[in-house]
């Protein structure tokens, strides 16, 4: 099984959006650890996980996935994952991943809700 | 002090102490309040009635002193006369300040009378004329007024002017001269004066202490007094204030005539006063007496107060004094319950409070000790019990292994054949017990059997141990004996010297591998229970007696056929006679039903099932009886899987990943539900995983992995011969659903294994961790498959 990441990154809205094609398993699973460590260094206020073409997520692979989401989210910023095939969302119900943890299911309610990150961010800067 | 024995001894003594105490106090302050007040009254009447008497013997003493001068004279006397007269006069009588003689002016030699007047100056004598005085004396009150009446009287107090120049109280006496017709005709007034202040200090039983005053009242409304010590005339009205003025004016209007006593406000009109005054006849004046009840009671307050403070220390004493004594009483009480509470705590030699006399305190420490030492030799007497019990309990737990030892694979069995699975377990109630299984391959027969000695206990045990080895003489002859012989030959032998006429009954088979034919036998045990087609049928049975009781008997031989996918199962009564806490036996009707249920499930798992099914029903209840279960399995298609695959893989960093595609080609290979593979890998990835990082095993050791699918499953079954490791119960668990701060890193896998699969199990075998894992097909296709029949 292998894993392969393609980086689109948008600096307008500070996002870094990393797609994953394949699967995430005990053997991919250092590799992806060691791309989001990269991701995690450049100070994105949000790195979006893309699983539309990711097979198969194990254990081993939400292991890496919680623990980028605890670091970006210590340091104020957040992880978000969009585009879940069905059986990646089973495991991730299964195990109830993070349900503070924004999903999207499109690419429009991940523009919504960056619009209203937007907002707020204005708004809490100019009272 | 809470609720101690002291506090409740003290707090209703003091209680009533002190009501005690306040009654009497007040009881006697009413009582002193009364006497106190009545003992004024007396004295107020006593000193005024006193001071009338004085001033009435004052008046008959200055009658009787001028009583010569009133007796008619012969003649009007002279000056010289008059002057002896009057010096004489003030000589013998000290009160008297001065004196005087007034002639009428019809007697007198001059036209402007003769009045010579004598009184004190210090120690001397001076003269004066009241002639002198602008005024007219004749037509002076203290003239005038004994003229007209002709009697000795008091006139009203008035100021001297002429010599003396103070305030004067006259008593004056008329005189008279003998006239030729032997009648009487007046010629003058003798006078005596007393000062006001010196008539009052006369007075000396008017004086009342400084909180009240006596006085005199003259008809005029003057009053003579000292209201503060320092003596007074003044018109009543000056020396009222306030309320005081109207209603001593009032009263006395009312009453003057005959005096009396009355409560008015004091002269200063602020507190309420007593008022006694009494007329002193033939005087125009009263005497009188005031003052203040509540003044006068003040000592009697200071006193009370005075009292009160005594009491309360008296009654603090008094409290102090129980607090002590119940203290040093209850000190012992303390003492016993510490020591109690050390002797709670095992230290059966803390030191007891001192028990001298007889007292009920003694009695409890001498009882207590008395306790202590029963308690201490029961405890030595415990403690030998116990160390002789877990002697006995190690006997037993030895005796145990050793009973358990006798029966095939110690006490729970299985064994494995392509035409049979065996599976069997002994449950003794006590440490050992007397229920027995046995088995034995013969070539292609099975032979088979499982018995209950009558009690349980060491007995049983013993006579167990005595016919397991008889059985196993029967499974190693060269060729099957029948059951029915097997068992004649049996109760021969444990019938001889079974003195203690114990008794086995026991169920014996012979099943032949190949045909599946049962010949068994039954010496007095239950028929088994055979499941066939989801249906549970007792086996028709004739049976024999039980074992060991009597010699020669025969018993009846009984035979079965069996087919593919039936399962047999034989019990003892430890089951169909479990009893709950309120004494219900489980029942066969129960247990059939029981044994119906886990019929889809592994032989294994139905035997725990089944266990587990009666101890549901029991709840808790101690086991009443042996149990003992044995349950066959012909192998059929609906139990025996479709296909197998098995195949052996390095334990090294590959394994997840050759797992992986191990999997899909078995999956691919038997046209199994491409929806299922994406668990079955979520799985299967969590167990090599567990392996590789946990087993240790030696460098080359292999995984052995199996996929077994059957009609409506499959089962994974994952073979290590690393360490005993069972990730079921050893591996980390995460909580799950928590949010990103208090997500833990890890632990997920488990939840994995357990929500993907309908069934795990593990069990370690020969130094191997087997763990089987099963995941349910969507409803399986219905097979038709016509059992074999054996006919």
């Amino acid at each position: 099984m292998n894993l392969d990441t393609q980086r689109h990154e948008d600096p307008a809205k500070s996002l870094l959006r990393v797609s994953m094609i394949g699967g995430l398993n005990t053997d991919t699973a250092p590799g992806f650890e060691a791309t989001l460590n990269d991701a995690i260094a450049e100070d994105w206020q949000m790195v979006l996980l893309d699983m539309q073409a990711l097979d198969y997520v194990s254990s081993a692979g939400l292991r890496v996935i919680f623990k980028a989401a605890k670091q970006l989210k210590s340091a104020g910023r957040s992880l978000a994952v969009a585009n879940r095939q069905p059986q990646i969302e089973k495991v991730f119900q299964i195990l109830q991943a993070l349900p503070d943890m924004a999903v999207f299911s499109n690419d429009a309610e991940l523009d919504e809700y960056l619009d209203a990150m937007q907002a707020k961010v204005r708004h809490h800067d100019n009272p | 002090m809470g609720r101690s024995f002291t506090a409740r001894l003290v707090i209703p003594v003091a209680l009533v102490a002190a009501v005690v105490i306040a009654t009497g106090l007040f009881i006697d302050y009413r009582i002193s309040r009364a006497q106190i007040a009545a003992g004024l009254e007396a004295n107020a009447r006593n000193s005024i009635a006193a001071a009338v008497l004085r001033i009435q013997e004052l008046t008959r003493g200055l009658e009787s002193s001028l009583r010569f001068l009133g007796e008619a004279m012969e003649e009007v006397p002279d000056e010289a006369r008059m002057d002896k007269v009057l010096r004489s006069l003030l000589d013998s009588n000290p009160e008297v300040f001065a004196a005087a003689i007034a002639l009428d002016p019809a007697y007198s030699p001059s036209p402007s009378g003769l009045a010579p007047y004598r009184y004190r100056r210090g120690s001397e004598l001076m003269s004066a004329d009241l002639a002198s005085a602008a005024a007219l004396y004749w037509e002076e009150p203290w003239f005038a007024s004994i003229r007209d009446t002709g009697a000795p009287a008091w006139v009203e107090p008035y100021f001297e002017s002429t010599g003396a120049m103070v305030e004067l109280a006259t008593f004056s006496v008329p005189l008279h001269r003998n006239t030729p017709d032997g009648g009487q005709t007046f010629i003058g007034v003798a006078t005596i004066d007393i000062r006001l202040r010196d008539l009052y200090e006369y007075l000396e039983d008017l004086r009342v202490d400084d909180r009240g005053f006596g006085f005199m009242l003259t008809s005029r409304g003057t009053l003579i007094g000292a209201p503060d010590g320092r003596v007074i005339s003044a018109p009543l009205s000056e020396v009222l204030h306030g309320d005081a003025v109207s209603d001593w004016q009032s009263w006395l209007q009312r009453t003057k005539a005959s005096g009396g006593h009355t409560t008015v406000s004091c002269p200063d009109g602020n507190e309420i006063c007593q008022l006694r005054i009494a007329n002193v006849e033939g005087v125009a004046w009263s005497v009188g007496i005031v003052y203040s009840e509540a003044s006068l009671l003040q000592p009697l307050h200071s006193y009370q107060v005075r009292v009160l403070i005594v009491g309360a220390g008296m009654l603090l004493l008094v409290a102090l004094v129980i607090g002590i004594v119940a203290r040093r009483l209850t000190a012992p009480l303390l003492e016993l319950a510490d020591a109690s509470r050390s002797i709670a705590r095992g230290e059966l030699d803390v030191a007891l409070p001192e028990a001298d006399g007889d007292d009920e305190v003694s009695q409890l420490v001498t009882a207590f000790d008395g306790m202590r030492q029963d308690l201490g030799q029961y405890l030595r007497d415990l403690e030998a019990a116990a160390v002789q019990r877990s002697r006995m309990d190690g006997e037993l737990g030895a005796a145990r292994e050793i009973q358990m030892a006798m029966l095939p694979q110690g006490g729970q069995a299985e064994f494995h054949h392509e035409a049979l699975t065996l599976w069997a377990r002994v449950r003794p109630a006590k440490a050992v017990g007397g229920d027995l299984y046995a088995f034995q391959q013969l070539g292609q027969y099975l032979l088979i059997s499982i018995g209950d000695v009558s009690d349980k206990g060491v007995p049983a045990a013993l006579f167990m141990a005595r016919a397991i080895s008889l059985i196993q003489q029967w499974e190693v002859q060269p060729a099957p004996v029948p059951p029915h012989i097997a068992l004649q030959q049996l109760n021969e032998a444990l019938t001889r010297d079974n003195e203690s006429c114990m008794f086995l009954t026991l169920f014996i088979a012979v099943l032949d591998l190949q045909s599946l034919e049962l010949l068994f036998a039954s010496g007095g045990h239950t028929a088994p229970v055979l499941l066939r087609e989801g249906q549970s049928h007792v086996i028709a049975q004739e049976r024999g007696p039980a074992l060991g009781l009597q010699e020669g008997l025969s018993f009846p031989a009984n035979s079965i056929q069996l087919q593919r996918d039936d399962r047999l199962v034989i019990y003892t009564d430890g089951f169909d006679e479990a009893q709950d806490i309120r004494d219900e036996l489980l029942g066969e009707d129960r247990l059939y039903e029981i044994l119906a249920q886990p019929d889809n499930l592994p032989l294994n798992e139905a035997g725990e099932a089944i266990f587990a099914a009666v101890d549901t029903f029991v709840a808790g209840a101690p086991q009443f009886d042996d149990m003992s279960l044995m349950l066959l399995e012909i192998p059929g298609e609906r139990r025996a899987p479709l296909q197998a695959e098995r195949s052996s893989l390095g334990i090294d960093d590959s394994l997840p990943g050759e797992a992986a595609r191990w999997l899909e080609e078995q999956w691919q290979a038997q046209g199994l539900p491409e929806s299922k593979l994406h668990d079955m890998q979520l799985v299967l990835e969590e167990v090599v995983c567990n392996i590789r990082d946990h087993a240790q095993t030696e460098a080359n050791a292999s995984l052995s992995l199996g996929l077994e699918r059957f009609v409506d499953r499959v089962e994974l079954e994952c073979v290590d011969p690393g360490h005993a490791y069972n990730p079921l119960a050893d591996a980390q668990r995460s909580t799950l659903g928590q949010n990103t701060e208090d997500a833990s890193i890890g632990g997920l896998g488990l939840h994995l294994i357990t929500q993907l699969t309908s069934r795990q199990s593990y069990h370690r075998e020969e130094g191997r961790n087997i763990l089987r894992l099963r995941i349910d097909l969507a409803s399986p296709a219905e097979h038709d498959t016509p059992a074999p029949t054996g006919d």
